[in-house]
């Protein structure tokens, strides 16, 4: 079997609440990712995408199921994956140069000469150039984006994995963001997961698209996207990009329908 | 906590508009008036009260046998600093306070921690917290002398006593309050529950260590003067109840306000710590 990149063999995940006894987050995730691919994960909200992306970054265990990186199989954080949140957490007292060195710092490897240097790198690549002594309240929401970004980037992952890092900016600062994790996403080339519930932001991103549905989440249908890169905004008019935008909204909806009805069950 | 930061920038915000208009010296007059004003107010008060009271006393509208005066208080606190009485009695209420308090934070804040963090040890002693809490600690007084007597030791476990239920909830509400999310954050790159402590829970939670200080403070305060009223042979607190039981109100008076001044003091070395740890908030990168 293939050992390059990311491997998720029948990944089951179940909660066990208080209220409703076990809750199945995810059933039978079955998902590759080859090294140095895009893949964004889309899907209604509930259908367990973060849960995902957790599991795989090792802060949620499986209830059943393997999840491999390089042929490893993930039993905890490491090393070799790297989590930017859908909040920024960055941590008020520190500045920018100090949360985007947190990452290495945890792992024991901020002292040396060439981290420093690749953390200041950094700070320039996602922009921040300037604002190294700032601290996370004098930063705009993009800005805050950036930063956590960064810190993601400083400890030199192989997987990053993304939980909806621009959903809380407005749209014309996500635009920005969008392509700017592009241009650093192929001046790095890391292998990249995405969550999302904005169809146009995945398909503009990934190599594919994972489309999930809801209660219990499943893959309901993994779509590549055959668009060439680099791409710029305007590829969003372009008509192959409204095609999939009309694809994948279909599946969606028929989906969000679908889960509706049977919530009540 | 972000927020916080925020409401700072709106309030600089809200300074800069106010100093922005009239600079003639009519306008400078006017805000000296209104930026002191209201300390004016308040020394004028106290000056008026003061002067109130001491014509009462002259006058004889009030007795000065029960209500004293301001220069009786004045005279009085003279004596005791040229018979030689004051300062052992500051000295012995200081030690009683310093010791019991210093080991209430020393206490305090790594219990608080542990009880905030791990789940076991808050089950563990949450009742006794809750206990104490519950219980004004004066009701434990006699036991705590049967068990220590009515020396020093008595007003040191008083003043731990009461400072450390006051630092211990705050400190445990200080980690119970950390965002989860930048918990999360930590220990997604792998971070020790070490680690997490030492840069996400300690810096987190320094505004609750402070005022679990602050409300500690007060605490012990009361601690050192009941301690010394219920049972004592020396302090201030005693000092004070004698003076009571012998009538002599301008001892009393004399008394309350040493303790008056001692809280002061102690208020201002907190403030200078507060500042402190700010900027060491701020500074540790």
């Amino acid at each position: 079997m293939a050992s390059n990149g990311l491997v998720i063999k029948d990944l089951t995940i179940h909660y066990r609440t208080a209220r409703k006894g076990i809750n199945r987050a995810l059933v039978d995730i079955n998902l590759t990712i080859e090294n140095g691919e895009f893949v964004c994960v889309v899907g209604t909200s509930g259908c367990g995408k973060t849960t995902l992306l957790k599991a795989v970054d090792g802060l949620v265990p499986a209830s059943r199921g393997t999840i491999e990186l390089d042929g490893q199989p993930v039993r905890g954080p490491g090393s070799n994956r790297a989590f930017v949140f859908q909040a920024a957490t960055l941590l008020p007292w520190r500045s920018v140069t100090g949360n985007v060195t947190y990452g290495l710092e945890m792992q024991g490897r901020h002292r040396s000469a060439a981290s420093k240097a690749m953390v200041q790198d950094l700070i320039r690549l996602v922009g921040l150039e300037g604002f190294e002594r700032a601290y996370p309240g004098e930063l705009s929401g993009g800005m805050q984006q950036r930063v956590n970004l960064a810190r993601a980037l400083a400890v030199d992952p192989q997987l990053l994995l993304l939980d909806e890092p621009f959903a809380a900016l407005d749209a014309q600062t996500r635009d920005l963001m969008q392509s700017e994790l592009l241009r650093i996403w192929e001046s790095t080339h890391k292998t990249a997961m995405f969550i999302t519930h904005q169809i146009d932001e995945a398909i503009y991103l990934a190599d594919k698209v994972v489309v999930m549905t809801a209660r219990p989440g499943r893959i309901r249908e993994v779509i590549p996207i055959d668009l060439p890169r680099p791409r710029a905004l305007s590829v969003k008019r372009e008509p192959a990009f409204i095609e999939y935008l009309d694809r994948i909204s279909t599946l969606i909806e028929r989906e969000g329908r679908l889960s509706g009805a049977a919530a009540p069950a | 906590m972000a927020n916080v930061v925020r409401v700072d920038d709106v309030v600089q915000a809200a300074d800069s508009s106010i100093d922005e208009p009239a600079v003639t010296a009519g306008g400078r007059a006017w805000r000296f008036f209104r930026q002191h004003y209201t300390r004016a107010l308040g020394v004028i008060s106290v000056v008026v009260f003061l002067g109130a009271w001491q014509w009462a006393s002259d006058a004889k509208v009030i007795n000065p046998l029960f209500c004293s005066s301001p220069s009786l208080i004045w005279d009085e606190l003279g004596t005791l600093i040229s018979t030689g009485q004051l300062w052992p009695n500051v000295w012995i209420s200081g030690e009683e306070f310093l010791w019991g308090f210093l080991m209430a934070i020393a206490v305090g804040i790594p219990l608080g921690f542990l009880i905030g963090w791990y789940r076991p040890v808050e089950a563990i002693f949450s009742p006794f917290v809750t206990f104490l809490n519950a219980v004004p600690r004066v009701a434990l007084l006699p036991l705590l002398i049967i068990w220590v007597g009515i020396g020093i030791d008595l007003k040191i476990a008083v003043v731990l006593l009461g400072a450390l239920i006051a630092i211990l909830i705050n400190v445990i509400t200080g980690i119970k309050s950390l965002d989860q999310q930048t918990v999360t954050m930590a220990r997604s790159f792998g971070a020790s529950d070490f680690k997490i402590f030492r840069t996400v829970a300690l810096p987190g939670s320094v505004p609750y260590i402070i005022s679990g200080i602050r409300v500690g403070l007060g605490h012990a305060l009361t601690g050192v003067v009941v301690g010394e009223l219920y049972a004592s042979t020396a302090g201030v607190g005693h000092l004070i109840a004698v003076a009571g039981n012998t009538f002599e109100t301008n001892l009393v008076f004399a008394g309350v306000i040493i303790i008056a001044i001692f809280g002061l003091i102690a208020n201002w070395i907190l403030s200078l710590l507060e500042n402190h740890f700010r900027t060491w908030r701020q500074s540790s990168r």
